[in-house]
């Protein structure tokens, strides 16, 4: 049995909606008309429709377009970021060597004119999401600061992410060589 | 001399300037005539050292008549395209390989996405700026003039046809394909591209040795170019040493066939991790050659780190093994005085004589 | 004087026409936009022809069929949600785009109702309002900045203060306005704002500081 209610039991009430995660989504994913309410069939949940103004807050949906009428269901989830970070130094770093239990990198302040350091990384720092992107000359940003809870609790906090940059294409691909080509054209290779 | 006082009008002068990552040689031909060989960033003001020291010696930028790419390692590169948007009238001298259509359409694939002037956005920049203004560009190769006149000529002695080959073969494998992600330019090993330069100066030779390194390949490196028929037999006083001094660069020939005894001769260190170019041993080996010998910084010299607030600090101690700042920039200039008919040499900056390391 | 910040928001808004049911998290995993465990585990909230949102630990993303929003109050990723704009529109280089805002909302403590009502009476003088009204407070001040002209697009700065939701607390929002000139709806801006975005992002970033941390001296 699905963890939602089912058609038998009724609609559920809007403080009760069970969230969707992005995997559970894919899930049910099985053409180009992904919707909520697709999604919602398939589970065989019934819902509510929801007044657009609840939606006005923090939010910046122009709510003067009435556009849930086509929509069977609206599922509200509680998943608002909690807290927030404030950040005291940021570093943009490129690898440049790979070791067996470390790495290092050069490192940039993008907050002063100081000189370039280079810095001895673990390899654990490194995400699981991330082992994907890591290469010599992959980039990645470094950032130190406070996490702060919404009691207002303050943790430290150390975020080493490596920078995503969007695949080749058939397109970019073909932009590239044209663009190559028009360059060639005016330049003088004495 | 102070350092902001430029060169007289015949006053030949060599500039190398360093900080343990990058390289840039500047030097004046005589008749405000200046070249510059690669590039890195002052990090105080985020400019091409070598504008930097133009500005201080006020020498216009129109003065520069080439700008040269010895290869496109970041270390050697960056900041390039910015002297090329300002020196107008310059002319861009690069390995031939640069010129090759694959390498391009990789240049031109990705390097707008990769910022920071890594190697794939400067040369983009470069190529863009040179179409733009419909300007010339040179390709080295081994044996070839460059420039010539009555007070100097400058040849490029690398690389070799065979080197070539070999790069665009490697080349091809770097060609984005779809679905592949987005990188800097990888390092091509061995340097097998990069541009060696004799400049030759009123019958005076200054050989700048790049990143050049050696295999023991009579086809490529610096076997070929000891060997070479063609190349002018002209013997250097100013030895630039190539790629940091490190022993993978080094060739008994080039102290015997191509430099005077005792050439005046420098370089400029390299630190990546643990890695630390000149070795001792290295320092040993060149100090057996000449004893005028200086280098840009001190390898050897356990840097400074940056001061900050106690919780970075605290943060940066328990989340990495190491760190260290590059060193401040060193320059080391020698100028030629036609009338003691010697060249004087003067440091600046971390600069230092190699023996003292 | 600098009062604590409480909260802050990045939000960087694209105008333009979107096919919002595109922007799922799956859509951006494929793409390597987003890791596979961060995809997984964010949550939607709805995705529809209309509108879509999406929530990640760190970035909310709104999308509806005339405007993007991402957001997040966690300045660590600055970078990242730049990052993962540049990369979305270089890939749906197709996408019609006119207009790009770098936006941050700071919202500050204040330490009591004095200093509340001083900062009201600082930023909006009250002798004129008094003369007609009994009890006038300051519930928003905005301000335009002129525009500034570049070759492809013009910029301006538009900054909004006021009182915060919560009791005593103060909100300064900055809006970073880049409009694309010569915009023809034929054509494909999309490289062109994704272009403002790259080469001013840095600017952008030391604009808002600057104004922040002038305007917060300023206040009792």
């Amino acid at each position: 049995m699905s963890k939602y209610q089912t058609k038998q039991e009724g609609t559920l009430a809007l403080g009760n909606m069970p969230e969707i995660t992005g995997k559970e989504y894919s899930l049910y994913h099985c053409d180009e008309s992904l919707s909520a309410a697709s999604v919602d069939r398939l589970l065989g949940v019934v819902r509510d429709t929801i007044d657009p103004e609840l939606l006005k807050e923090n939010s910046s949906f122009d709510t003067r377009r009435s556009v849930f009428r086509d929509v069977p269901a609206l599922r509200i989830s509680s998943s608002e970021q909690e807290g927030f970070s404030i950040t005291y130094q940021r570093w943009k770093g490129v690898v440049k060597e790979i070791g067996e239990e470390t790495f290092v990198a050069q490192i940039s302040d993008l907050q002063r004119n100081v000189p370039e350091e280079q810095v001895e990384f673990l390899l654990e720092e490194i995400k699981e999401d991330d082992k994907e992107l890591f290469s010599i000359g992959a980039e990645f940003y470094w950032c130190i600061g406070y996490l702060i809870s919404p009691s207002g609790q303050q943790i430290r906090a150390s975020l080493l992410r490596f920078r995503r940059l969007p695949l080749f294409t058939k397109d970019s691909i073909k932009i590239a060589a044209q663009k190559s080509h028009d360059i060639q054209q005016n330049i003088t290779w004495l | 001399m102070p350092l902001c006082s430029p060169p007289n009008v015949k006053e030949v002068e060599l500039s190398i300037f360093g900080n343990s990552f990058g390289e840039s040689i500047l030097i004046h031909l005589g008749n405000n005539e200046w070249i510059i060989v690669d590039s890195f960033v002052d990090y105080l003001n985020k400019r091409a050292v070598a504008l930097n020291y133009l500005d201080k010696i006020k020498v216009d930028y129109s003065a520069v008549k080439a700008i040269v790419a010895t290869h496109w390692h970041d270390d050697h590169i960056r900041g390039l395209s910015e002297v090329m948007v300002n020196c107008k009238n310059a002319v861009f001298i690069c390995s031939a390989a640069i010129k090759a259509a694959d390498f391009q359409e990789f240049i031109f694939s990705d390097s707008d996405l990769i910022e920071g002037r890594s190697g794939n956005y400067e040369l983009r920049k470069i190529l863009e700026e040179l179409a733009r203004r419909k300007g010339a560009a040179k390709y080295a190769l081994e044996n070839r003039i460059l420039f010539s006149n009555q007070l100097y000529q400058i040849y490029s002695l690398s690389p070799s046809d065979y080197a070539m080959l070999l790069a665009l073969k490697e080349i091809a494998f770097l060609l984005p394909k779809e679905a592949q992600p987005r990188k800097g330019i990888p390092h091509i090993h061995p340097n097998h591209t990069g541009i060696v330069l004799l400049i030759v100066i009123n019958g005076k030779g200054i050989l700048l040795g790049a990143d050049l390194e050696e295999k023991g390949d009579n086809r490529m490196g610096w076997t070929k170019i000891i060997n070479s028929q063609e190349r002018p037999k002209i013997r250097s006083s100013n030895f630039k040493i190539p790629h940091h001094g490190s022993v993978t660069a080094h060739h008994e020939g080039i102290w015997i066939s191509l430099l005077d005894k005792e050439p005046l001769s420098f370089l400029t260190s390299f630190i990546l991790g643990n890695q630390i170019l000149p070795k001792k041993a290295d320092i040993k080996r060149i100090l057996s050659y000449t004893s005028n010998a200086w280098i840009t910084t001190n390898p050897n010299e356990r840097q400074k780190s940056i001061k900050r607030e106690p919780m970075i600090e605290k943060t940066i101690k328990e989340t990495v093994k190491s760190i260290r700042a590059l060193p401040d920039n060193g320059q080391i200039r020698i100028r030629y005085c036609d009338s003691r008919k010697k060249w004087e040499t003067e440091l600046f900056g971390s600069a230092m004589l190699l023996s003292k390391c | 004087m600098i009062p604590p910040i409480r909260e802050q928001q990045l939000q960087i808004v694209l105008v333009g026409n979107f096919n919002p049911h595109i922007f799922q998290p799956q859509w951006f995993v494929l793409q390597k936009l987003l890791g596979q465990k961060e995809g997984d585990s964010a949550k939607i909230e709805i995705i529809h022809p209309d509108i879509t949102i999406f929530n990640l630990d760190w970035l909310r993303l709104e999308v509806t069929r005339d405007r993007v929003v991402a957001m997040s109050r966690f300045d660590q990723y600055n970078e990242v949600i730049k990052d993962l704009i540049i990369g979305t529109f270089t890939i749906l280089s197709h996408t019609p785009l006119k207009m790009l805002g770098i936006n941050y909302t700071f919202i500050s403590d204040v330490r009591d109702e004095a200093v509340w009502h001083a900062i009201g009476d600082k930023l909006a003088p009250k002798d004129i309002w008094r003369k007609f009204m009994e009890k006038p407070g300051l519930l928003s001040l905005t301000l335009d900045d002129i525009w500034s002209d570049k070759e492809d697009y013009k910029n301006k700065v538009r900054i909004t203060v006021g009182p915060g939701k919560e009791k005593l607390s103060f909100r300064l929002h900055i809006n970073d306005h880049f409009e694309l000139k010569n915009v023809d709806e034929n054509s494909l801006n999309s490289e062109r704002i994704v272009s403002i975005l790259k080469n001013e992002w840095s600017n952008s970033q030391k604009k808002t500081l600057s104004i922040k941390e002038k305007l917060f001296a300023e206040l009792p």
